[in-house]
């Protein structure tokens, strides 16, 4: 009599509704266990060199996504949040690797070193969701500080350069005068951005001039065509609106004990040209670079842009053109060390 | 129905125009009224950054390769814009304009109707007396009642910021 009851009640529970869709979902759970990404950590081979305070804050804060030294725990080897893990991970590790970082030449570590200082600044990394799980990661103003003073130590000045000295002397003797270019000789980019569209720019509005201490010492001004200024103006920068073209032309600097920063060689012609129809995968922005006097257009193929709007997006606030000035009477002084 | 989308409309109304605060933020940029960038120059020391525009200036090669150099002729002017430095908001590592803190002017007399000579850097101080110096705007920074000698000496300092390089 117990036996029939007792299968009566299996039978009513193996026919129940709840039973059985929790039955469908724990099957589920354990077959998504078997498929999708996973991280793995390959070997370290070329760790980054750095002081030993910098070293403990980035494996703190970074190390988990940017190396091969993830650390693994319960969530990194459970799906699905082992899938959203590996493509943080994946992601990361193909910007930069600290475990590979030796591999790149100083000027590039040095390039990552900065961006990543910035990120930091600009609240960008360590990612929020990393930080509500890892609260190690959450850097101190002291850990900025330390950081700031890492990447301004990379790149001391040195004054009264004689080797910029020389170098804008003999851009001035050797380069051909050109008073007008042939519209058919003007460069364009394989993205097809073409300097064409700014053969113009001295006529332009001046938007900013700014100049660097970082690794890409210079001085600069920056011209905006009368779409690009009248958005300034008026702070319709998010989004710029189409048509919008911004130059930017750089120097390189000669630095004087007195403070003096003076234009040395001409460095390059940059642009951002606004058509979202033409570039959708960089929030509408077509860049390019032409360099030296011969204005040598930037980039192998039309993926360099993909990589100028990597760096653009830690402008995102400003519609990811970085050189645009604070709005009248504002004087915020950020990033002092 | 009816009620809800009449009050529907009137929140849309109430809030889907309201931009007054990004309408009210707006940015002064420096008009030269037609004249070029001549030079940029900063002073990291000083805190300062500044465009200079230059206007009735003949670019003259000084044999038949190399880079023309600057002629100023009669009534050419140099504008001085003198920013404050400010940090760049969204890149640590550089230094952006902040407000104007001065524009100062110098203009090319030359005596007698002679014509205007090369500007080359040997001739800055021979020069110097060619230049009328006046502040338009903001405070010099040679002072607010300089003496002669002072505005020799930043007439010379601003003669000697060399043309930048443009392609």
């Amino acid at each position: 009599m117990r036996n029939s009851n007792s299968n009566k009640v299996l039978r009513g529970l193996l026919r129940s509704k709840i039973f059985r869709f929790t039955g469908v979902l724990t099957l589920l759970f354990l077959l998504i266990q078997c498929i999708g990404p996973a991280v793995t950590n390959a070997p370290v081979t070329h760790p980054l060199q750095a002081p030993a305070d910098v070293a403990g804050i980035l494996k703190r804060a970074c190390y988990d996504c940017h190396s091969n030294e993830t650390r693994t725990n319960l969530l990194t080897g459970l799906a699905p949040f082992s899938w959203y893990i590996a493509r943080d991970v994946n992601k990361a590790r193909a910007r930069f690797n600290f475990s590979t970082f030796d591999t790149l030449s100083p000027a590039e570590q040095q390039g990552f070193i900065w961006e990543m200082v910035n990120m930091v600044l600009d609240g960008k990394m360590p990612l929020a969701t990393y930080k509500a799980v890892h609260a190690e990661a959450r850097l101190t103003a002291g850990d900025i500080s330390v950081l700031k003073a890492y990447a301004a130590s990379l790149n001391p000045s040195v004054y009264h350069d004689s080797l910029a000295i020389r170098a804008a002397g003999e851009q001035r003797r050797a380069a051909p005068y050109v008073a007008v270019r042939h519209p058919d000789h003007l460069p364009a980019a394989s993205n097809g951005v073409a300097y064409s569209s700014i053969k113009d720019y001295r006529n332009w509005q001046v938007i900013s001039t700014t100049n660097r201490f970082d690794n890409n010492r210079s001085i600069r001004i920056i011209y905006g065509n009368a779409i690009a200024a009248n958005a300034v103006r008026n702070n319709r920068i998010k989004p710029w609106p189409e048509g919008s073209i911004i130059v930017k032309v750089v120097w390189d600097i000669i630095e004087e004990k007195n403070g003096d920063i003076l234009p040395g060689r001409f460095n390059n012609v940059q642009m951002m040209i606004k058509d979202s129809r033409r570039y959708k995968q960089s929030a509408g922005w077509g860049f390019a670079k032409f360099t030296g006097a011969g204005l040598v257009p930037y980039g192998k193929d039309a993926s360099f842009n993909a990589a100028c709007f990597n760096c653009h997006k830690a402008a995102s606030e400003y519609g990811y053109v970085f050189n645009i000035p604070l709005p009248d009477g504002q004087t915020v002084a950020v990033n002092q060390l | 129905m009816k009620n809800i989308i009449y009050y529907l409309g009137i929140l849309m109304l109430l809030t889907g125009c309201n931009s007054s605060k990004s309408k009210s933020v707006k940015r002064s940029l420096f008009n030269p009224g037609g004249k070029k960038v001549y030079t940029v120059f900063a002073n990291r020391l000083d805190k300062t950054m500044s465009v200079v525009y230059g206007d009735k200036i003949e670019w003259v090669a000084a044999d038949s390769s190399g880079q023309p150099e600057p002629r100023f002729l009669d009534g050419a002017v140099l504008e001085v814009v003198t920013y404050a430095q400010q940090d760049n908001k969204y890149w640590y590592g550089s230094y952006i304009n902040g407000p104007v803190q001065c524009v100062e002017l110098l203009e090319h007399k030359v005596a007698n109707g002679q014509p205007g000579r090369h500007a080359v850097a040997a001739d800055i101080n021979s020069d110097t007396d060619h230049w009328q110096y006046r502040l338009i705007a903001g405070e010099s920074p040679i002072g607010s009642h300089p003496g002669a000698d002072r505005i020799r000496q930043r007439i010379r300092q601003i003669r000697a910021k060399r043309a930048v390089f443009f392609p």
